[in-house]
C-alpha cells in the first residue's frame, strides 16, 4: 500500500505517525464476523493454558489457516489504532483544534488542505481514517472443526444465490406434482391454491447486485440475474399456495399501473393568426427531404404543396401517403393545409409531409384521433436512410465482378 | 434437483421465445435492422386501430416503428396484395407493378361476370364469386404449402429435410409458385392476362401453381426418412 504513495508524501506521513490507506482495493466490511471471531478466542486459550489430559481434537488445515488469519488481523488493527490515535493528536495540534473535539469531518478537511491532490479517481486520493473502516473484516469461516462446510451449497461459489434458486425450483416441482395429482385423481388440493391477480416486477439488476453484496458479500453477474428473472416469472404464473406468495414477495412487488402519457400541453399548443385563425406549423423529415407544414383550423379543405395541389405528386402511393393522416382522423374537408418541401425524391417528400402534417394536426382533433395517430406510428420519424457507397465496391454491399486466375 | 437436468431450463427458455415469435403475416417489424431494436411495433391495420381507440383515454407514450409507406386508409389497400406487389416487383418499379395487379383484378372481375351470366340456374349463379379480392385471397391460400424442403449438411453430405415453417414464409412460397408459372408465357402476351388465368385456376384448386405445391408435398414425403435431422 505504501509503495504506491509518492515518496515526498511518505515522509510527511511518518511525521504524522500514521499510515494512509487506499480504500478502493478492499471490499466493504460485512456483518457476519462476530460468530467466528468469538469461537476463535475460546479455542486458542483452551489448547494453550488449561492443557486437558485427553488428546485435543484434531484441527483441520482450513481451521488452522483461519485462526492464523484472525490473529494477524487483530494484531494489525491493534497496532494501527495506536498509530492512528497518535496521528490524530498531531493533526489536531497542527490545525489548532482540541484533540477530543476532532471529528472525522475535521480530519478530512485537514487532509484536503495539507495534501491537495488533483487525481481524477477520488478513491486514490490520500485519506486518513480509522483502520476498522478500511481493513477488510468480512472473511467468514464457513467450515466446522472437521473441515466440512456449514452451507450445503458452499462449493457452488455463490451459496446464497443458488440456495434461493434451488428453493424456487423445488417449489415449482412440488406445485407441478400437486397439479398432476389433482388432475389424475380428482382429489381436492391439500392447501388453497390461487393464481396471482397481478403481474409482478422483479428486482432490477442494480438492487439485485446490492442485495447479495451487502447481505451475503457475494459478487453476482448479469447472467445470474437473467436466470433469476426467468425462473421467478415462470413460478409466478403457476397456481400458488400462500407460502409461495410469501416467498415471491421477498424478491418482487406487483407492477404499478402508472402510464407514461404524452405531454398534453404540447399536443394542444397552437398560435393565432393576424386574421384570427388558429394554426400550427411543424417540420417533417424522411430520407433527405424536409417539409414545413402549417395546418389551419376550420378551413374549407384546401391542400397546397409548393403552390400546387395534390397533383404535385404523380405517384399514387405518394398521394395516398399525404392524405393518410387526414382520412384517418376524418378531418379531410375541415382543415386547410399548406406545405413546403425541399430535397429528396417523390416518396421522401410525401413521407416528410405525412410526418409534419400528422404532428401539426394534433390540437385540432379529438384525443381518440391522437391515439390513432400515435398507435399507427405516424408521429415518429422514419430514421432509415440510404447506405453509403464503399470504396472498392460497386454499391453499399455489391462488389465488382472478379475471377480467380 | 430439477434445475440441474437441463430439460427444465430449456423449457423455460422455449416459453419465453414462443412469446416473442408472432405468427401473423406482417410482423416484419421484427426482421428490421438494429436501428429499430428498442422500438415498439406499430399497428398496421385500420380495423385493429378502430378497435383499440374507442374511448378518449390517452394511450401510453412509446417510440414506435413508423408506418410503412404503402400502408394507407385507402379503400384499395390490402396487405396481401401489397405483399404480392413487392414480390413481383423488378428494379424498384412499384408503380408499374401496381398497374399490372390492378389490371389482373379487373380481368378476374370481367371473367367472373362472364361466368355469372353463362350460368343458367340460380344455384349455379350463387356459386360464382364475383369479388376479385376474394378470388385472389382464395388462390393464394390454396397455393400455400404445409412443409418445405431445407438442405442440411450432415457428415459432409447435404440432405433435403422436410421442415415446417411459419406463416410469413408459407405466404411467400405460395406467391412465388404463382409468379414462377408465368415465366413460361409466350412473348407479346401481357403478364396481367396470364396471371389472371393462373389465379382463377388456383382458386379452383387447379393449374400449375397448385401442381407445384402438390409436387413439393410429394418430395417431402419421399424424404421423410431424413426428417429426424431437423432436431439432431
Amino acid at each position: 500500500m505504501a509503495a504506491s504513495i509518492p515518496t515526498a508524501t511518505r515522509s510527511f506521513i511518518k511525521f504524522i505517525g500514521s499510515e494512509l490507506w487506499f480504500s478502493t482495493g478492499y471490499r466493504t466490511p460485512s456483518k457476519c464476523l462476530t460468530r467466528t471471531l468469538s469461537t476463535q478466542s475460546v479455542a486458542s486459550t483452551d489448547s494453550e493454558v488449561t492443557r486437558p489430559k485427553r488428546r485435543a481434537e484434531k484441527l483441520s488445515a482450513a481451521m488452522k489457516a483461519f485462526l492464523k488469519r484472525a490473529k494477524e488481523h487483530e494484531s494489525k488493527i491493534n497496532k494501527y489504532t495506536e498509530e492512528y490515535e497518535l496521528g490524530r493528536k498531531h493533526l489536531a495540534n497542527m490545525m489548532g483544534i482540541h484533540p477530543d473535539e476532532m471529528t472525522q469531518e475535521h480530519i478530512n478537511e485537514a487532509i484536503r488542505y495539507l495534501l491537495p491532490s488533483g487525481l481524477f479517481d477520488k478513491g486514490s486520493r490520500p485519506q486518513f481514517k480509522h483502520p476498522k473502516d478500511i481493513l477488510p473484516l468480512n472473511f467468514d469461516f464457513p467450515f466446522d472443526k472437521a473441515g466440512r462446510p456449514y452451507h450445503y451449497q458452499y462449493y457452488t461459489l455463490l451459496p446464497n444465490y443458488h440456495c434461493i434458486m434451488s428453493e424456487a425450483a423445488w417449489r415449482m416441482e412440488c406445485l407441478r406434482e400437486e397439479e398432476v395429482r389433482i388432475g389424475s385423481t380428482g382429489a381436492p388440493p391439500q392447501e388453497e391454491m390461487k393464481h396471482l391477480s397481478e403481474e409482478y416486477e422483479w428486482m432490477d439488476l442494480r438492487t439485485f447486485l446490492n442485495y447479495f453484496k451487502s447481505n451475503h458479500s457475494e459478487v453476482v453477474q448479469v447472467n445470474e440475474h437473467n436466470r433469476f428473472v426467468i425462473l421467478m416469472t415462470k413460478l409466478s404464473k403457476m397456481r400458488l399456495r400462500e407460502q409461495d406468495v410469501a416467498f415471491l414477495k421477498q424478491f418482487g412487488s406487483p407492477k404499478t399501473s402508472e402510464i407514461n402519457v404524452m405531454d398534453t400541453e404540447e399536443i394542444k399548443k397552437f398560435y393565432v393568426n393576424e386574421q384570427g385563425r388558429k394554426f400550427r406549423t411543424k417540420n417533417g423529415y424522411r430520407k433527405s427531404a424536409i417539409a414545413q407544414v402549417t395546418v389551419y383550423a376550420e378551413g374549407e379543405g384546401i391542400l397546397e404543396i409548393n403552390g400546387k395541389g395534390i397533383e404535385y405528386f404523380e405517384s399514387q402511393y405518394a398521394r395516398e401517403q399525404v392524405l393518410f393522416p387526414l382520412v384517418l382522423t376524418s378531418s379531410l374537408n375541415k382543415v386547410d393545409v399548406h406545405a413546403r418541401v425541399e430535397g429528396g425524391g417523390e416518396m421522401g417528400q410525401s413521407g416528410a409531409i405525412r410526418h409534419g402534417l400528422s404532428n401539426a394536426l394534433l390540437p385540432f382533433v379529438s384525443q381518440q384521433m391522437v391515439n390513432k395517430l400515435s398507435l399507427s406510428g405516424l408521429l415518429d420519424r422514419d430514421s432509415r436512410v440510404k447506405e453509403r457507397n464503399k470504396p472498392g465496391q460497386k454499391k453499399a454491399r455489391k462488389q465488382f465482378q472478379w475471377r480467380a486466375r | 434437483m430439477a434445475l440441474c437436468k437441463g430439460k427444465t431450463i430449456y423449457h423455460t427458455l422455449l416459453g419465453i421465445y414462443k412469446q416473442q415469435i408472432s405468427t401473423s403475416y406482417f410482423s416484419t417489424n421484427k426482421v428490421l435492422s438494429n436501428m429499430y431494436k428498442d422500438r415498439v411495433p406499430s399497428v398496421q391495420s385500420i380495423g385493429e386501430l378502430n378497435a383499440l381507440c374507442i374511448d378518449d383515454k390517452p394511450v401510453e407514450k412509446k417510440i414506435r416503428i413508423p408506418a410503412k409507406s404503402e400502408f394507407s386508409s385507402a379503400v384499395t389497400y390490402d396487405p396481401i396484395v401489397q405483399k404480392f406487389i413487392n414480390i413481383l416487383m423488378r428494379d424498384g418499379k412499384k408503380e408499374k407493378t401496381r398497374e399490372i395487379i390492378e389490371q389482373v383484378l379487373e380481368n378476374i372481375k370481367m371473367k367472373q361476370i362472364e361466368n355469372y351470366h353463362k350460368a343458367t340456374t340460380d344455384a349455379e349463379k350463387a356459386m360464382v364469386v364475383t369479388d376479385p379480392l376474394k378470388v385472389f385471397h382464395g388462390a393464394v391460400e390454396n397455393c400455400k404449402p404445409l412443409l418445405i424442403l431445407k438442405t442440411i449438411v450432415k457428415g459432409g453430405s447435404g440432405y433435403r429435410v422436410p421442415v415446417y415453417c411459419h406463416e410469413r414464409r408459407r405466404l411467400r412460397v405460395g406467391i412465388n409458385f404463382i409468379i414462377k408459372t408465368c415465366d413460361t408465357r409466350k412473348r407479346k402476351v401481357p403478364l396481367s392476362t396470364v396471371l389472371a388465368t393462373e389465379i382463377l385456376q388456383a382458386y379452383n384448386n387447379e393449374g400449375n401453381a397448385v401442381g407445384k405445391k402438390h409436387q413439393l408435398h410429394k418430395e417431402c414425403e419421399a424424404q421423410r426418412a431424413f426428417a429426424h435431422y431437423r432436431w439432431k
